[in-house]
């Protein structure tokens, strides 16, 4: 392990350069992305976008000069090797998929099954993808979360990811392969002020179906994530993509997730943000093809001074396309939640449909939710709805179960599991299980006396 | 009377790019050195700065205090920069230099009709306002250019103790209470049209209805812009006094003209404990007029407020009707229509704070969006903490005519209080084939069609209007709809 100090940032992306024997192409993207990410303005808090979140702690000047690289050029520790347990525990009924268990900044493994990769299946390194696989790779890579920052200094957060990534997945399923089994990426980050980048490139062949879970957890005493995921969805694919979100109060969490849905391809995006201290993410989906299907589910559960800053894009880019989406929001003590959602319909995409729906409670007073689900119609034959609430515990839902002898912390969590419940059961059975395990975890100690959190 | 006439040769404006230093009560005369106010302003000169500000106050010979506020509402414009969101790209097309801030139609006010100059009351013969009147209409003012130039008001009303006047009389006839809730709902500092239109306001229509009295019948105002690139700032305040009752109703149209003007009205409504204000507008400005209007109510305990707001025409129209809920009680509703037809962006929604307990409000919104124009509702809830038992419900439904139609829907909702009920839904859809088609079986032709089921569409609007307003804007859908087939 090195530790590099970025008092250049410049340097920093020249030493990642030379230190992974990055292929010329990569170099130049990262060069380009730094570029656009000195000369752009900080994000513009009228833009709603970041009105609500205070870029700042993404982009501290301390978390940077902090900012460590593995020893290791990229590929290394991380070649496909079958079976080796240094996996969690929790991890390896997933046998028969594949996992990458990354831990802190360079430690960890990638396990594949051996009947996937007989199919043809990949799951490396995405440092060594360059490489060996330059002609899928290079094509892809920074053409959903790019190096472009606009005016208003939106995308600058996934600039500096892609000038800075250290830690990079490559998914390739090939045509008409199904994976039976999740794909799990599991990422302990870094305790520490510190700065981490990841980044996932999946590339989906037409005809192919996977499931990926992506969980990341740790961080603690205040480190910063960045992260970066770009999804290829070929024609006529399923996809579901579930990023479940575990990390310490204290760190700082930054996600930028793009997929793109070609023809009759359907895109499944389950989000659980449960951690983290402050959380800005921005998911979405480009419907490019007739056919396309979009769903999208997502909740978070906040409690203490944990603050969620959601953001999701569905554009509609062809005809016949559909997206649908739910989004749950649980708010306890002084946690706060702005969720901001876009639906935007291109012209000439005609028998489209649009539905969002974002269902915000909250607990007690002090907690703050925003809620803004916005529509862009720029095609007349569509159905676009959206809807969105806000609301306490109801009264009589209490009041009925407290009558039937369960104590008042008991039935305020089997409320909230049953407000969250009918997301979880729109997913897979081992997907909502997996999530389930989860929100009993969090709401655990929910309904316990006020500022307990 | 004489009327005025507008000179092209306007006499050369002062350099308005360097601002110059403010000393407010210093001696402006002879700190500019210009020459007679009335002549100046009967030429009329493009262009604002510190200058044409003090010609119009010293033209209206105002108090000190708006002397004062003029002024500083100007430094906060000038200081202000342009709004970064919305249309910016329109709104950045706006020349400033290019508009005349105030215009002086003639010098005293019209005391009965026969006094009106004619081609004044040409225009407003067209508009039906002496048959408004002759029916059952309170008071009428209506506004030519900057300045109210007739009012009248039925006898009944007076004697309840309502004040209907033009704001520039009750600021001189009612200076005490015009001065006590001048400003105070809406500031200066609010937004940069809201200083503008503090700094160069002129004209508009003041209210004071006395406490538990019911005004009975609406109170109307008309206003047009009739002058090339010019400006116009009413100011509006309607003072709704313990427990009374009032509905005012303001109806715009205006000729089309080749060059961009800019309307940038104020409107305060304060709603004093269980009162009750209605607060009726159709906007049908020609399309070429930036329409930029900042309108907000205070509403105090158990009070009602109700904005029904209907945007048809102008260029831009940036207008997002507020209501802040004070105290406890208090009830809000917005309910909005917006046509948006070719080269036109309806850029329109609405505000509710929610600032006390028990507090509750409704929007409703609907726009139509034909021929490539573009509807956006943009609206903003608030729930402050404690202000607990709350409800809110809002929905927003778009239809879309014509594939290169836009529709957007940007609503905010910020909540810092558990103890609410809130609710928001949107749709958006086409016209349907099903429904064209089931009409047209039973012989419409799909025009007639189409226009029944955008009547419909809007009929919730439509319904809370006076019956003449409903059949204008009938009409004026039916206008905007000619054609629409193909």
């Amino acid at each position: 392990m090195t530790q590099l100090t970025v008092a250049d940032p410049r340097a920093a992306v020249e030493n990642l350069i030379r230190s992974r024997s990055e292929p010329s192409w990569h170099a130049e993207l990262r060069r380009r992305a730094m570029s656009s990410f000195l000369s752009s303005p900080p994000p513009d808090r009228v833009t709603h976008l970041w009105r609500y979140t205070d870029p700042a702690p993404f982009l501290s000047d301390e978390a940077a000069a902090q900012l460590r690289l593995p020893a290791e050029t990229g590929g290394g520790a991380f070649a496909g090797k079958t079976g080796e347990a240094v996996a969690p525990p929790s991890l390896l009924k997933d046998a028969g998929g594949a996992v990458v268990w990354r831990h802190g900044h360079g430690d960890g493994s990638i396990s594949i099954a051996p009947e996937l990769e007989a199919l043809g299946v990949r799951v490396t390194d995405l440092g060594a993808a360059l490489k060996a696989s330059p002609d899928l790779v290079r094509p892809l890579l920074g053409s959903l979360v790019g190096p472009d920052v606009d005016a208003q200094g939106c995308g600058k957060l996934e600039a500096l990811n892609l000038a800075l990534w250290s830690q990079g997945t490559w998914i390739h399923v090939p045509r008409n392969v199904r994976v039976p089994k999740p794909i799990h990426l599991w990422l302990t980050a870094p305790a520490g002020k510190e700065m981490l980048a990841t980044r996932l490139l999946v590339l989906v062949e037409e005809g192919a179906d996977v499931t990926i879970i992506d969980e990341c957890e740790g961080g603690a005493n205040g480190a910063v994530l960045n992260s970066a995921a770009e999804i290829f969805a070929g024609q006529s694919s399923r996809v579901r993509y579930v990023s479940v979100q575990r990390l310490d109060r204290t760190a700082a969490y930054h996600a930028a997730e793009r997929a793109r849905v070609e023809r009759d391809a359907g895109m499944l995006t389950a989000i659980a943000s449960l951690g983290g201290g402050i959380t800005k993410s921005d998911f979405g989906s480009l419907l490019t093809g007739p056919g396309a299907d979009v769903e999208l589910f997502g909740f978070l559960l906040g409690e203490g001074k944990q603050h969620f800053d959601h953001h999701t894009v569905h554009d509609h880019r062809a005809g016949k396309t559909r997206s649908n989406l739910d989004f749950k929001v649980v708010l306890k003590d002084r946690s706060r939640s702005a969720y901001t959602g876009l639906i935007r319909i291109e012209p000439g995409c005609p028998d489209s449909e649009a539905y969002q729906e974002n269902r915000n409670l909250l607990l007690n007073d002090g907690a703050r939710a925003e809620s803004i689900p916005e529509l862009e119609i720029l095609t007349d034959e569509v159905k676009c709805t959206h809807g969105a609430t806000m609301g306490t515990l109801d009264a009589q839902h209490l009041f009925y179960l407290m009558s039937r002898g369960i104590d008042r912390a008991e039935a305020i969590r089997l409320i909230v599991g049953g407000f969250i419940e009918p997301t979880l059961s729109r997913l897979d059975e081992d997907l909502s299980a997996r999530l389930r395990r989860h929100v009993e975890e969090s709401v655990k100690d929910l309904g316990s006396p006020r500022g307990a959190a | 009377m004489e009327p005025l006439k507008h000179s092209p040769g306007a006499p050369p404006a002062a350099d308005v790019k360097t601002k110059p230093e403010l000393h407010i009560g210093e001696d402006y005369a002879s700190r500019y050195g210009f020459h007679d106010a009335e002549a100046y302003f009967h030429k009329g000169r493009k262009g604002i700065d510190h200058e044409v500000v003090e010609m119009m106050t010293r033209m209206k010979k105002e108090p000190e205090w708006m002397r004062r506020f003029r002024h500083e509402s100007l430094d906060v414009f000038l200081s202000k920069p342009m709004p970064r969101w919305g249309d910016t790209e329109l709104l950045n097309s706006i020349n400033f230099d290019d508009i005349y801030y105030y215009v002086k139609p003639m010098a005293e006010q019209g005391k009965s009709w026969d006094d009106v100059p004619e081609n004044i009351k040409n225009t407003f013969e067209r508009l039906g306002i002496p048959e408004a009147e002759r029916k059952f209409l309170a008071g009428v003012s209506a506004q030519y250019e900057s300045e109210v130039v007739y009012h009248s008001m039925r006898d009944d009303l007076k004697k309840k103790g309502i004040i209907f006047l033009d704001m520039d009389t009750a600021l001189r006839e009612h200076p005490e209470i015009v001065q006590k809730y001048f400003a105070t709902v809406i500031p200066a500092a609010d937004n940069k049209f809201a200083a503008l239109n503090s700094a160069v306001w002129s004209g508009g229509s003041f209210i004071y209805v006395p406490p538990g009295v019911d005004v009975g019948i609406p109170l109307q105002a008309y206003f047009r812009i009739n002058t090339e690139n010019m400006g116009q700032f009413e100011r509006t305040l309607i003072i709704a006094d313990k427990g009374s009752r009032v509905h005012y109703i303001e109806g715009c149209t205006a000729p089309v003209y080749s060059t961009n003007s800019l309307h940038s009205a104020v409107v305060e409504l304060v709603a004093l404990e269980h009162a009750y204000i209605r607060y009726t507008t159709i906007q049908n400005w020609s399309n070429n007029i930036f329409n930029l209007v900042t309108k907000r109510a205070a509403a105090y305990r158990n009070s009602t407020v109700e904005w029904v707001d209907g945007n048809i025409g102008s260029k831009l129209t940036m207008k997002f009707p507020c209501i802040y809920l004070l105290e406890e009680g208090a009830k809000g509703e917005i309910l909005s229509v917006a046509f948006a037809g070719k080269g036109q962006h309806q850029d329109a929604g609405a505000k509710v704070i929610h600032a006390a307990p028990r507090t509750t409000s409704r929007i409703t919104s609907k726009s139509i969006s034909k021929s490539g124009g573009r509807a956006s509702y943009r609206g903003m809830v608030k729930v402050y903490p404690k202000a607990t038992d709350c409800k809110v419900s809002v929905e927003c439904d778009a239809l879309l005519i014509g594939k290169d139609s836009r529709s957007d829907t940007y609503p905010t909702m910020e909540i810092a209080e558990d103890n609410v009920q809130i609710e928001h839904e949107a749709r958006v859809s086409k016209v349907s084939e099903e429904q064209i088609f089931y009409l047209m079986s039973r012989g419409l032709t799909e025009d007639e069609a189409r226009l029944l089921i955008v009547n419909g569409f809007i009929e919730p609007f439509t319904k809370e209007l006076p019956m003449e307003y409903a059949v204008e804007l009938n009409r004026l859908i039916e206008l905007e709809m000619e054609g629409s087939v193909g």
